[in-house]
């Protein structure tokens, strides 16, 4: 149900949503996608499910670190501007009881000497990853999946048995109940054994229900936000020529344009700017022939171009 | 002298005619017209018609020179209205009120039109400007000196009432000129010229970049189409390589590696943080792409063309999610060990001039500003250190690693430099991770990647100006470069008479430019060539294929936005190019080198322009030239077999020589148009 609640919210929250076409969508094959979002280190790695199961991966410490439910990533950090910022999930942070690297191959409380990651290899047809990393020297490979709802499985495989028995680090106490795969004990509250001779072991954790459903908080960008993110580097509100024309006076000014090669003079109005930016070779101004402009029909939404005709309107 | 109002057409300064058709030729001085400003409010702007034949537009509004035209000044049209061809204005872009006073937050002033006056056929528009915080005032004339269509002289002519220890700025936006200079005090990051405190005469001068596309003779430019693109993942060619196979690989900006075959595109990799390298291993096992957080290795295992393994080969630098971050490479040499560099953070974490220029980039340590050296035993080795945002990185055919910086604090212009181990290329915030600090370790490991140190020692300014490599050739900001990507290094035959030289693509300029090193004392050194330009969009990534095509990869975004694209630029063998082949450092000046014969023409020393500068190495954002001055050339030889034109000029090390000939034709009758290279003179001749 929650995910299906979720994905409801989302839906709702994000219909008039200027964040929706930088949204990393999940449709029928695994998404896994690196860029910075919230976790312990910059080297975090996305992975989502079709259905609307996700969770998040740190590979500078080698940890699965969180899931959520709902919808994927909203990638405007990366895809406006200069890029490269912090891109939000779309669900509700469940943690997987694991703040830094949760296993230990000497002793049950001695931080590993080195941990290295590997990287992740692809199953071909589902493109779900199986994340791969030295502890102390021994090649683990983990991957991680949701059964069923609100349960989360990761499964752990070690290159070696009897090499000592091994502990996973788990801070169970906000989850609903952790069930160990075969051979596998509590060590303690919050440490998991998973004995020398065992190198297949998985934990799966039943998530509590999520009390405060996830809430999408579009970006509302002003149209004066919406004019310097799209429109300010080629055209000026202060009557400077750029590559495009001016803005400053724009609605209601005379304008020469040519369309479909014919010249002639009008006055801008409203659908003239809708025009402009939706299709902007079907009118073009005067001396601007040789910079053509590339269309924001999929860019902006129709709240965005509202927005930016009451600019236009109200500068 | 005289003094008038204004919003009158003023005729008393030259003489026009009017032809049948309603043109108005000025035949003699300067004629003045009124034209429509755009409000109805407003007064009219002033048109200013020379019988030079090169006329400019000021708007007393806006207290601002608009535009210069050349041609025709304008006609008058049956209302008896005078219209000028708003097509041919080459604007200057300038502020609406374009003096403010302060520093940060800038006070606006108060204006008031007084006129103008003409002397001499030049016209003096005169305002007063007050401060109304300290009740300074200014007396202002302002004048456009016209030198050509390429040059303006603004000359400010400032009686102020007050002294005062505050900065006057005028403000300016460089990036549409190929230069500007001044008298007064440059910063080019906030387009502000400064001037200093109650400097009487101040000019800005404004070089302009000639609009005419350049293709070499014997040269084309294709467009090849690229993959649909899937918002938000979007196609941003950041580099290119090419396998055996015949595919070509491409990375891009959102994350994946396209990789063209057959003339059909496929999706080889997704989903990676910013994908800004990618190189084919050298025993085609592979596809490694350089990551912001680090180098990978992509396997297509089971031979579906897709890869399925994404192996970490190296991720021992600190990265800590600052936009800034960026990783660029790798490029593999014959050893096969692999070169990655990695830029600062913007404005964030430790800077080496702390209480300085406030928008410095800062380290949060950890090899950041520097090119890393993975070997094939797996060894990491910080091997260079002291770049800024080193966007590109590449390698010639005997193993010499190059990579461009971008302009910026500590990097006056951007430029392309020649890495060698243990080399210090100039920024500083990458010194504290040298060994001599006993800062970040040798090699970084899961517990010390992650920690930046909150605090550093200070460093010592004159121990990094000591240790700082010179850079191979400067790539002239503004002139040919904004921001520069990958040098690639052309084939030994198959890309025209420029074996084994640079060609670099620029995003700002929408160009590719070209570099041919020489070495003198054992160091490179050199001179940039424009070589064509433009490009449909923000060019960035080139890479010559096998056959000797310069792929280049254009990203959309940028300081010059537009659409994403790939063009191949080809070379015909059987036309030669007419370029400056190169030019070489003598004893006595320099050699240009020509590709053809040059026509027996009337080269005389006066008709060669030589400007030498220099640029400050300070925390500052960029530099203007420094040390300005016109180099007389004594004297111009050429070979017999007029391919070498020999310059006797005086020389200086240290300098930049920017050498402009007159147009020249070859004996073939091509004309020159890239006619001008800048030498970078780090070092005389022994």
């Amino acid at each position: 149900m929650t995910r299906l609640i979720s994905a409801i919210l989302l839906l709702l929250s994000s219909v008039p949503g200027f964040t929706a076409p930088a949204d990393i969508s999940v449709t029928d094959k695994v998404v896994i996608q690196r860029c910075v979002i919230d976790g312990p280190s910059a080297r975090m790695i996305a992975v989502g499910f079709p259905g609307g199961f996700n969770y998040a991966f740190d590979a500078q410490n080698c940890a699965p670190v969180y899931v959520w439910q709902g919808g994927f990533v909203d990638f405007s950090g990366e895809t406006l501007g200069r890029g490269g910022r912090k891109c939000e999930i779309l669900g509700v942070k469940q943690s997987l009881g694991t703040a830094t690297h949760p296993l230990r191959l000497k002793d049950p409380d001695s931080l590993p000497d080195s941990i290295v990651f590997r990287g992740y290899r692809r199953n071909p047809d589902t493109g779900t990853p199986t994340f791969r990393f030295e502890v102390d020297g021994q090649l683990v490979e983990q991957s991680i999946g949701s059964p069923s709802e609100d349960t989360v499985q990761i499964s752990l495989d070690f290159e070696h048995t009897n090499t000592g028995d091994k502990f996973y680090h788990l801070d169970s106490s906000k989850h609903e109940q952790v069930t160990l795969s075969e051979g596998l004990r509590w060590h303690r509250p919050g440490v998991v054994t998973i004995p020398s001779r065992i190198n297949k072991a998985s934990i799966s954790i039943s998530l509590r229900r999520v009390e405060d459903p996830f809430v999408r908080k579009p970006k509302q960008l002003s149209g004066a936000q919406l004019y310097s993110y799209y429109c300010r580097a080629c055209h000026s509100n202060d009557g400077t020529k750029l590559i495009g024309p001016t803005f400053k006076n724009l609605l209601g000014r005379s304008q020469e344009i040519t369309r479909q090669g014919s010249p002639n003079t009008i006055t801008v109005d409203t659908n003239y700017i809708r025009e402009s930016i939706n299709n902007p070779q079907a009118a073009i101004v005067k001396g601007y022939e040789n910079v053509p402009m590339p269309s924001f029909v999929t860019i902006l939404s129709e709240q965005d171009m509202e927005k930016l005709i009451e600019y236009f309107e109200n500068p | 002298m005289s003094p008038i109002g204004w919003g009158q057409n003023d005729d008393r300064h030259g003489t026009f005619r009017l032809t049948n058709d309603g043109e108005l030729v000025v035949t003699q001085g300067v004629v003045i017209r009124e034209t429509r400003s755009d409000g109805l409010d407003k007064s009219p702007r002033l048109a200013v018609g020379s019988a030079d034949g090169i006329h400019h537009l000021y708007d007393p509004n806006t207290y601002s020179v608009q535009a210069i035209w050349s041609g025709s000044f304008g006609k008058v049209n049956e209302n008896g209205e005078f219209e000028y061809d708003e097509s041919k204005l080459k604007y200057f872009l300038l502020r609406d009120n374009p003096w403010s006073f302060g520093e940060a937050p800038f006070r606006k002033l108060e204006f008031s039109w007084k006129g103008y006056t003409i002397r001499d056929d030049q016209v003096y528009f005169r305002y007063g400007m007050r401060d109304t915080k300290t009740q300074i005032s200014w007396e202002v004339e302002e004048h456009l000196e016209i030198v050509s269509e390429t040059q303006q002289n603004l000359h400010f002519s400032l009686e102020a009432s007050d002294a005062t220890d505050e900065y006057l700025n005028y403000w300016v936006k460089q990036t549409h000129f190929r230069r500007l200079s001044t008298n007064g005090q440059q910063n080019q990051r906030n387009l502000v010229k400064n001037l200093y405190p109650n400097q009487k005469e101040f000019t800005v001068s404004f070089y302009r970049r000639k609009d005419t596309p350049t293709v070499p003779h014997g040269y084309s430019i294709r467009e090849i189409p690229i993959p649909e693109q899937s918002i938000p993942i979007r196609f941003e060619p950041t580099d290119i390589d090419f396998a055996k196979d015949g595919s070509v690989y491409v990375s891009n900006r959102t994350g994946s590696v396209w990789r063209l075959k057959d003339d059909q595109w496929s999706l080889f990799a997704e989903g990676l943080h910013e994908a800004i390298g990618v190189r084919v291993a050298p025993d085609g096992s592979g596809v490694y792409v350089m990551q912001k957080p680090e180098l990978t290795f992509l396997q297509d295992t089971n031979g579906d063309g897709v890869a399925d393994l994404y192996s970490t080969h190296e991720d021992r630098f600190r990265f800590t999610g600052q936009y800034h971050e960026f990783a660029y490479g790798p490029r593999i040499n014959s050893k096969g060990e692999m070169f990655f560099s990695t830029g600062l953070a913007s404005g964030s974490y430790h800077k080496a001039a702390p209480d300085g220029y406030p928008h410095q980039m800062g380290s949060a340590l950890g090899y950041r500003g520097w090119v890393m050296k993975r070997s094939p035993d797996g060894s990491l080795t910080p091997f260079a250190s002291g770049l800024r945002s080193p966007a590109g990185i590449g390698m010639n055919a005997k193993d010499e690693l190059f990579i461009t910086d971008n302009q910026g604090d500590w990097v006056a212009s951007s430029y392309l430099g020649h890495v060698e181990e243990g080399d210090f290329l100039g920024h500083p915030a990458s010194f504290w991770d040298r060994p001599e600090y006993g800062i970040t370790p040798a090699v970084l490991d899961y517990k010390t990647v992650g920690e930046m140190p909150k605090t550093v020692p200070p460093l010592d300014p004159e121990v990094f100006r000591e240790a700082r490599k010179l850079p191979a050739v400067w790539l002239a900001h503004g002139d040919l470069t904004n921001s520069p990507g990958s040098p690639s290094f052309a084939p030994a035959d198959t890309f025209g008479p420029f074996a084994g030289q640079a060609f670099i693509a620029d995003i700002s300029h929408r160009t590719v430019v070209r570099v041919a090193l020489e070495k003198v004392n054992g160091a490179y050194q050199g001179a940039v060539f424009p070589f064509i330009r433009p490009l449909v969009s923000a060019s960035f990534s080139t890479a010559f294929d096998p056959q000797g095509n310069l792929w280049v990869g254009s990203v959309g975004r940028g300081w010059t936005p537009g659409e994403p694209a790939i063009e191949v630029i080809s070379y015909d063998s059987s036309q030669t190019p007419f370029e400056i082949q190169r030019i070489a450092l003598t004893r006595k000046g320099f050699d240009l080198h020509f590709t053809q014969p040059l026509a027996k023409s009337e080269i005389t020393n006066t008709s060669i322009s030589i400007i030498e500068f220099q640029f400050k190495y300070w925390d500052t954002y960029g530099s203007e030239p420094f040390n300005e001055a016109t180099v007389p050339v004594k004297s111009s030889a050429l070979s017999p077999d007029q391919r070498i034109l020999s310059l006797e000029v005086p020389l200086k090390a240290e300098y930049i020589y920017n050498i402009q000939l007159p147009e020249l034709m070859s004996s073939e009758g091509l004309l020159l148009e890239n006619n001008f290279g800048i030498y970078t003179l780090n070092q005389l001749l022994p």
